[in-house]
Parts: structure tokens; sequence; C-alpha cells
């Protein structure tokens, strides 16, 4: 699954840390989801949408797989 | 600076792995095999020194290791668990295999692997009902 977190984080001035911190979730995680290694939970999927005034389905498109890194 | 909770929740498992080791060094003791029962006394304190120093570092080991972890972490935890078993029982089921074809009895290599074989299902059905 694509998703657009990264670019959000990064139009947001923010770091992996801060945006974990702030989600109560570890930098590596994020970095985990950026990469598409990792679908994150509906929770975390709505924090994150909610984080940065979006939608999931925005945030997060089931069309496209990522190519892990 | 870490947490308060942090600090606590770093404690949990080597606390566990002490306890387990000098519990079972304990019984080793009752039954009058000294040296065993030193060993595995030894054996617990250092895994839970070891322990406690890896949950000290950054990253998802020491996150894992200390209880204080999120949903990614917490699979990584279940999807090691799971490794574990399955290996263990591989082990045991091959070990089994061997004593069975040499006209042994198997034991306890033959009762562990439906012990677990056992659990598993146990396991199956009442997670099926929970969710």
């Amino acid at each position: 699954v694509k998703n657009l977190v990264r670019e959000s984080r990064t139009v947001a001035g923010l770091s992996q840390a801060e945006l974990g911190e702030a989600l109560g979730v570890s930098r590596q995680t994020i970095n985990a989801i950026e990469t598409g290694k990792y679908l994150p939970s509906l929770p975390l999927a709505i924090g994150l949408a909610r984080y940065f005034d979006t939608t999931v389905e925005l945030l997060f498109d089931p069309d496209t797989k990522t190519r892990r890194k | 600076m870490m947490h308060v909770h942090q600090q606590r929740s770093r404690l949990y498992v080597p606390l566990g792995v002490l306890a387990g080791g000098l519990g079972l060094s304990a019984c080793v003791l009752a039954g009058g095999v000294v040296g065993a029962a030193q060993g595995i006394a030894l054996a617990g304190v250092v895994g839970a020194v070891l322990i406690y120093a890896l949950s000290g570092r950054g990253g998802d080991v020491g996150a894992v290791l200390s209880a204080d972890r999120d949903e990614r972490q917490a699979q990584l935890d279940i999807r090691a668990r799971a490794i574990t078993s399955v290996v263990l029982l591989a082990v045991c089921g091959v070990i089994a295999a061997r004593e069975f074809l040499q006209g042994g009895r198997a034991q306890p290599y033959f009762d562990l692997c439906l012990l677990a074989i056992a659990t598993y299902l146990t396991a199956l059905f009442w997670l099926k009902r929970r969710t």
C-alpha cells in the first residue's frame, strides 16, 4: 500500500522521531510505515490522517503497492 | 531522559528471567545436583543482566525487551515468539523421530510435541472466540 506519510511529514517540517512521539510510536515504526514495510493498524492510520488533517483514503492508497527499500 | 514508566518496564523481562533461573536452580539444588544448580543460577543472572543492558539501547530490540513497545514492535515480538515455538517444536520432533527409529520411547520429546499441538489447538479455539 503506497502512502503519503513521508511527503506529509516533510511538508509539516517534522522528523520521524517527532512524528512518532506525537503519535505514541517509535521512530522506527514511522520509518517502516513510510517505506511500506509495515501497514499500520486502523487506529494508527486514523491518527496519522487526523494529525495531517487529511483522510485515511488520501494518506493510504490500497490500489498501489509500495516498493520495499 | 527516560520516564519512570519506561525504567520500570525495563525491569519486567530481566526480573522474569532472573526469577525463572533462580527458581529452576532451587529445584535442581533440592534434587541434590549442586554444580548444575550453580550453573543455572549463574545463567539466570547473566541472562537477566544481558537483557537489561540490551533493553536500555534505543531501537526495536531494546523496546521489545523492555516491554514498552508500540504496535509494530509488539508484532515483532509475537512473530519472534512464533518462530521460536516452531523451531523448538521442529527440534523436539526431529529428536523424537530419531529416538523412535532407534527403538526408544522418545521421552520427553514426544510428549512435548503433543503438548505443543494441544496448546496450539486450544489457543486457536480460544482466540477464535475472542476475535
